[in-house]
């Protein structure tokens, strides 16, 4: 937690100054305000005779009312001292938390940012917004108080008794009994309230994420008619929402009476000794309004010690959270002595990798091919083969547990990220758009790009058109997640972004899957400009799509079981004819499909195709 | 070793302020936090306590009585003040030291019975009043998710996401402050008023007179103050809210940033929004620096002109000492209200702008809603006619223009055509999230207008473009379409239509857990478990759009012969690029430019040498 304090320990110095100048401050009126009402006490009564109006009294002071007048002078110059050290105590105290929220937060934010796709994949989203927000907010909750708060309580019950015992060493003894009675039993609720306190939060949390969930998935709740169910399952959780909300109140209204009754048994067992002294003549009225004034003030101020205990706790828990945040490996990382990707045609070449997202369950295993720079790959498999995954090697998002991954000779783990991924473009197979303008969205990879480039991008993507149609063109804001477009305008959106970032390696999974062949075949006219002594990956399951690349590589289960062009593999028998003829022969495939070979089947016999496999390479 | 290590961006010049002040601007429409006190929507608000009335009323008796009692307290210190100063001062010379001690230990004791009864008091206010309260609140929020579940999908695409969940997190618990405490506090604070008043006055009205003012002054200051700060607030929390929409939508889209290496410029921008929150917050904290001393000020000004006056009357003989303690006291009891009042009306100005909203929502109409005299949709067939249907996400934009074709019943249709047509719109449209502008939908006999949507609903599958899987197991959403179904239901039903093996194949089957929106699993999985869903309710009318776009196509073949077994009978609507999904169909729609502009079965379609012609040559033969 005090690495957190480190930056802003500076500021943090000043703020304890002020809340030190400002809990004196606060003392010394109490104090003065006693010796006026003493001062009162001991004004002369007049003599009854004429009545004394007020500005005669004013004019022939005698000497209780001079030294009153004296008194009351002092305290509008405490009043207007007050004013200006609180308001450096504010200020000051405003300052070093939002310095150290500043500091904290860019650094969770730039870590997370950075942490790679292995990282998010075990962290999710709304866990990771939660921790920058609320951690962080009880970190800072927890500094402002165990920093500024602690040292004020602290300073003030200092004070506070140091008055007392300037009136009578006794009273301040007997003081300081209840003290310890009361943060003990502050603390203990505290500690018991906590539990429940997190019990309520959490309920919140789960109100909020089934709100969240519903709503996201609204159109599925309609799709299935399960309005009626998911309103029970929220009034379920409203029920448990809602008794802890009441217990939390009760043990509240259960142990007020207890923290109440320990101050007011020390208030009056005070009173009980001060009127007594008094009755024998040791101590005075305003000693007994100094004694009401301070004690009011350090209860009022140990009460607040609960609040620290707990805030203490949370803080320990949140600052643990993105102390963890902060120092996390990043998945993917530069190398020392990392280099840039030096010049060179595109070439991409996988020798024997092996990759799992749980390492125990290999994803990929043992896939090696390579191919020319400037080629057209197409990767075709069945679902969940490990086609994304392959191509997710290429950009380094995550790294190879075996083998290596070479682009123009150099291994991806050698170059740093900065240079590889300015070097690589993705088009993802899920699109994601941010809610910024169209033109945003599409510079989103080149910032400073010119509107006439967004346009040509957009031109080669065929999306110029569409875009032309919105209501405001390209400066039009999308909703979340590009919402109001529809699937083929979002992916076309997605590859403009693509283009424009002019890479050497260019990466389309399964991007043109929502465009009509058509347009997906002018886009591909056009980008055959574009492409133009670049490395494309395409992954897609349309023949039409893949027909035309230098190499199509087959992956089943983890493997590359075939490789070859279009007419090579259409010569074979596989994976590849099989779905070729579905595609092109439509009816006739689909009889014949039950003597194809099962996909087993050919895995196994994916030795075979090793050396068709590795003849490809040697072009590479 | 340094935690903040990354503080490198803080003191670069902000070079992306442009994108900082877009970023600002995106968000910028923020809501009202405050809005002026309007009757009927105080009214509306009462109303709804309706059911509590009596725990209200209950409350605030047992509570004024505490707060009566609280107050007497200054009267014992006075009380034993002005003893011990007249013995001390030998007013009472016939009493023995022993017998005054006694005297104060009985007032103390008397203090102590008093005290006892407020403790008692207060336990049984917070109780009932709290209670009563959050059930209020329990209330509001259940109405309004009972709400949100029918509005239709034209109200989702207006509303963001977060303003939603605002409705039910920050604007209810605005409400709070009327609900739960509101009332308490303004009649309390009147009553403490009231009460202090008349000790005051009673010790002495010329006294009372001469600081009274002060109170209107601190009243007005509090509204000052506090209109000031929420102000202040509203612009802070605008600006926070900012930093964390960039903060979550970077953390969610964080696979593009990476992939585009966007990293630097965003942390420039994150930070330049973060110094504009850190401004705003130091305004605030300005504004409360200088108003809550001055505040404190005024009160002062009355203590300081109490003690002075006290001097003048004690002078005069009027009042003793324990008068001057006791109005001491009285002064702050009269002034907290104040300044409670005053930041109350505040609040209840932040409870106003949550109100209006709450019961905006409440008060909204289903754009499509069960006709009031909608029946029961009883077992379909399965036809499904459109009759020059129009419509437009927004009216002025129509999308689909005089739509007309008819589904029989266990036909399969297909809709092809460019992306962005209009075929995922019709399929919307059968589905009734969305009501046409012109012309009407058929399934068999009944419009769909006229029958109630759930019974709709549950004779339809549907798979949507943008799939959707909530957190849990597969197994959890397989079965979300059909509670009652048991695993042995979902396995068969897996089997059945060919997604068994590819769910067998997730690193623990049916018992994987999808991730968040299905992150851990390849997108063509994701796809068979939409799939599965929507088979498992066994459907009349089946809907895929692009259900099957990303999965391969010897899959997808598997996937299709099991369903014109299984579904033979049933009505079945397709939308696809790769046209060999769609070349056994009965009827084909090409959807262009929101009309169909050919239809007819594939062989037909390829004969007229049309559109639909000229897509097929294009997916099969390439560009040749
Ligand atoms: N983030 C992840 N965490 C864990 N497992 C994953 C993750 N992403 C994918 N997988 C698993 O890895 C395997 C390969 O997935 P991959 O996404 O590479 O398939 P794919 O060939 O792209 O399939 P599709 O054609 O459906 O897109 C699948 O079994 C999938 O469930
Ligand atoms: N929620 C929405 N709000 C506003 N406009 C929308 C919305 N959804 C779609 N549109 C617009 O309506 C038109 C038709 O979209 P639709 O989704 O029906 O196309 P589609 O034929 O399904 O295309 P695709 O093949 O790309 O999925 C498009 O121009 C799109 O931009
Ligand atoms: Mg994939
Ligand atoms: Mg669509």
């Amino acid at each position: 937690m005090f690495q957190f304090i480190r930056p802003v320990i500076l500021l943090v110095i000043i703020a304890c100054w002020w809340v030190a100048a400002a809990s004196a401050t606060d003392t010394l009126t109490i104090g003065v305000a006693g010796k006026a009402v003493d001062t009162i006490q001991n004004i002369q009564q007049v003599s009854q005779s004429h009545p004394l109006s007020l500005a005669q009294w004013l004019h022939t002071p005698d000497a209780g009312t001079r030294r009153l007048l004296w008194l009351l002078k002092w305290l509008g110059i405490l009043i207007l001292l007050m004013l200006v050290v609180r308001y450096c105590k504010e200020t000051a105290n405003t300052r070093m938390s939002m310095n150290m929220v500043y500091y904290i937060r860019e650094a969770v934010y730039d870590k997370v940012q950075r942490a790679g796709f292995g990282f998010h994949d075990v962290h999710s989203s709304g866990q990771l917004i939660n921790r920058a927000l609320s951690d962080l907010q009880n970190v800072r909750a927890f500094v402002q108080t165990a920093v500024l708060v602690t040292l004020e309580i602290a300073l003030t019950v200092a004070f506070n008794i140091v008055l007392i015992a300037t009136l009578n060493k006794w009273v301040a003894v007997l003081s300081l009994v209840p003290l310890p009675i009361w943060t003990y039993y502050i603390l203990r609720f505290s500690r018991k309230i906590q539990p429940v306190a997190k019990s309520v939060m959490e309920a919140e949390d789960r109100n909020v994420s089934i709100i969240t969930e519903n709503i996201a998935g609204v159109h599925v709740v309609k799709a299935f008619a399960t309005e009626g169910l998911e309103i029970t399952k929220y009034q379920a959780n409203c029920d448990t929402f809602k008794d802890r909300v009441l217990k939390r109140i009760r043990m509240f209204a259960d142990f007020q009476p207890i923290i109440r009754s320990i101050a007011m048994a020390s208030h009056l067992s005070l009173f009980l000794v001060a009127g007594i002294l008094m009755i024998h003549g040791k101590m005075k009225a305003g000693d007994l309004f100094i004694l009401g004034g301070a004690m009011g003030a350090i209860l009022a101020r140990l009460q607040l010690v609960g609040n620290i205990n707990e805030q203490y706790q949370n803080a320990m828990v949140s600052s643990r959270r993105l102390y963890e945040i902060v120092m996390a490996q990043p998945s993917v990382q530069d190398r020392p002595g990392a280099c840039k990707l030096p010049d060179g045609p595109g070439t991409v070449t996988f020798e024997n990798v092996s990759f799992g997202y749980d390492p125990t369950k290999p994803a990929l295993r043992d896939v090696s091919f390579g191919i020319k720079g400037g080629s057209v790959v197409a990767i075709v498999g069945p679902t969940g083969a490990g086609k994304t995954t392959l191509v997710n090697l290429v950009a380094r998002f995550y790294d190879v547990q075996q083998g290596r991954v070479l682009i123009d000779g150099v291994d991806v783990r050698d170059l740093t990220l900065a240079s590889l991924r300015t070097q690589v473009a993705v088009v993802f197979q899920e699109t994601y758009l941010f809610s910024d303008t169209v033109a945003g969205n599409i510079a989103y990879g080149r910032p400073n790009i010119s509107d006439g480039d967004i346009e040509a991008a957009a031109r080669f993507a065929q999306a110029h058109e569409f875009i032309e149609n919105l209501p405001r063109g390209y400066q039009t804001i999308l909703g979340e997640r590009g919402a109001s477009l529809s699937g083929g305008q979002r992916q076309r959106l997605a590859i403009a972004r693509a283009i424009v970032t002019n890479p050497r390696v260019l990466i389309l999974d399964d991007a043109t899957a929502a465009v009509d062949p058509e347009t997906e075949s002018l886009i591909r006219r056009r980008m055959r400009f574009v492409m133009e002594g670049r490395t494309t990956f395409i992954i897609a399951h349309r023949i039409s799509t893949v027909k035309q690349a230098d190499l199509v590589v087959v992956v089943e289960q983890g493997r590359v079981t075939q490789a070859g062009t279009h007419a090579e593999l259409m010569a074979l028998d596989g994976h590849y004819r099989e779905i070729a003829d579905a595609q092109l022969h439509g009816d006739d495939a689909a009889e014949n499909q039950a003597d194809a070979p099962s996909h087993m089947q050919r895995v196994q016999s994916a030795g075979e195709v090793e050396a068709a496999v590795l003849g490809v390479e040697k072009m590479g | 070793m340094t935690v903040l290590g990354a503080g490198k961006g803080a003191k670069k010049p902000p070079i992306i302020s442009a994108a900082v002040a877009r970023a600002a601007q995106i968000e910028s429409d923020d809501e009202d936090k405050y809005r002026p006190i309007q009757w009927p929507l105080m009214k509306r608000l009462m109303m709804s306590l309706g059911t509590f009335k009596w725990w209200y009323l209950t409350a605030i008796t047992l509570g004024l009585g505490q707060v009566i009692l609280d107050m007497q307290g200054l009267q014992f210190i006075k009380w034993i003040v002005n003893y011990g100063a007249d013995y001390a001062g030998g007013k009472f010379p016939g009493i023995s030291t022993a017998a005054a001690s006694w005297h104060i230990v009985n007032i103390i004791g008397m203090w102590t019975l008093v005290f006892i009864g407020s403790v008692v008091l207060q336990r049984f206010v917070i109780i009932i009043m709290t209670r009563a309260g959050e059930s209020v609140q329990f209330e509001f929020r259940q109405k309004i998710f009972a709400q949100l579940q029918r509005l239709s999908m034209s109200f989702y695409d207006r509303t963001k996401l977060g303003r939603i969940i605002s409705r039910c997190t920050t604007d209810v618990n605005s409400l709070r402050e009327v609900n739960v405490w509101g009332i308490w506090q303004v009649v309390s604070s009147v009553m403490i008023m009231i009460i202090a008043a008349i000790y005051m006055v009673h010790e002495d009205a010329r006294l009372f007179l001469s600081i009274v003012w002060l109170g209107p002054v601190l009243y007005v200051l509090s509204r000052v103050y506090h209109r000031k700060a929420a102000r202040g607030y509203q612009v802070a929390r605008e600006g926070f809210t900012r930093v964390s929409t960039n903060l979550a939508e970077n953390i969610t889209g964080m696979r593009v940033v990476t992939a585009f290496n966007r990293q630097d410029p965003n942390l420039d921008v994150f930070n330049g929004l973060q110094q504009i929150n850190t401004v705003n917050n130091m305004a605030v904290s300005r504004v409360n620096g200088v108003y809550q001393p001055l505040l404190e000020v005024v009160r002062f000004w009355g203590r300081v002109t109490i003690l002075l006056y006290s001097g003048y009357l004690v002078a005069c003989g009027r009042i003793r000492v324990g008068s001057v303690i006791a109005m001491y006291g009285y002064w702050d009891w009269f002034m907290n209200p104040v300044i409670t009042l005053g930041a109350f009306y505040n609040q209840l100005m932040m409870a106003m702008a949550g109100a209006e909203r709450v019961f905006g929502l409440l008060d909204l109409k289903p754009e499509v809603q069960d006709e009031p005299q909608a029946r029961e949709l009883p077992r379909i067939e399965g036809r499904v006619r459109f009759e020059n249907v129009t419509f437009g996400y927004n009216p002025d934009r129509p999308v689909l223009h005089d739509i007309n074709f008819e589904a029989k019943s266990g036909q399969m249709v297909a809709l092809v055509g460019p992306t962005g047509g209009g075929k995922s719109s019709i399929i919307s449209l059968i589905a009734r999230f969305y009501q046409p502008q012109q012309g009407r939908v058929l399934v068999d006999a009944h419009d769909i207008q006229q029958v109630t949507g759930e019974s709709l609903h549950k004779q339809m599958g549907l798979v949507l473009q943008v799939n959707y899987l909530f957190s849990g197991t597969v197994m959890e959403n397989i079965r979300y379409a059909c509670p009652g179904a048991s695993e042995q239901d979902v396995i068969d039903a897996a089997k059945a239509i060919g997604s068994y093996d590819c769910i067998m194949s997730l690193a623990n089957g049916f018992e994987t857990d999808v991730g968040e929106r299905g992150a851990s699993m390849s997108l063509g999985q994701r796809q068979l478990i939409c799939f599965t869903r929507a088979f498992l309710s066994d459907p009349r009318i089946f809907m895929l759009d692009e259900a099957t776009s990303a999965v391969d196509t010897a899959t997808e073949l598997i996937v299709q012969q099991s369903l014109e077994k299984l579904l033979a009978g049933r009505t079945t609507f397709v939308v696809a690029h790769r046209l060999s999904t769609i070349m056994r169909a009965d009827q084909i729609l090409v959807v262009e430019g929101g009309r169909i502009s050919e239809r007819g079965t594939h062989r037909e379609l390829l004969t007229a040498g049309g559109k639909y012609a000229h897509l097929y040559r294009q997916f099969v033969l390439q560009d040749q």
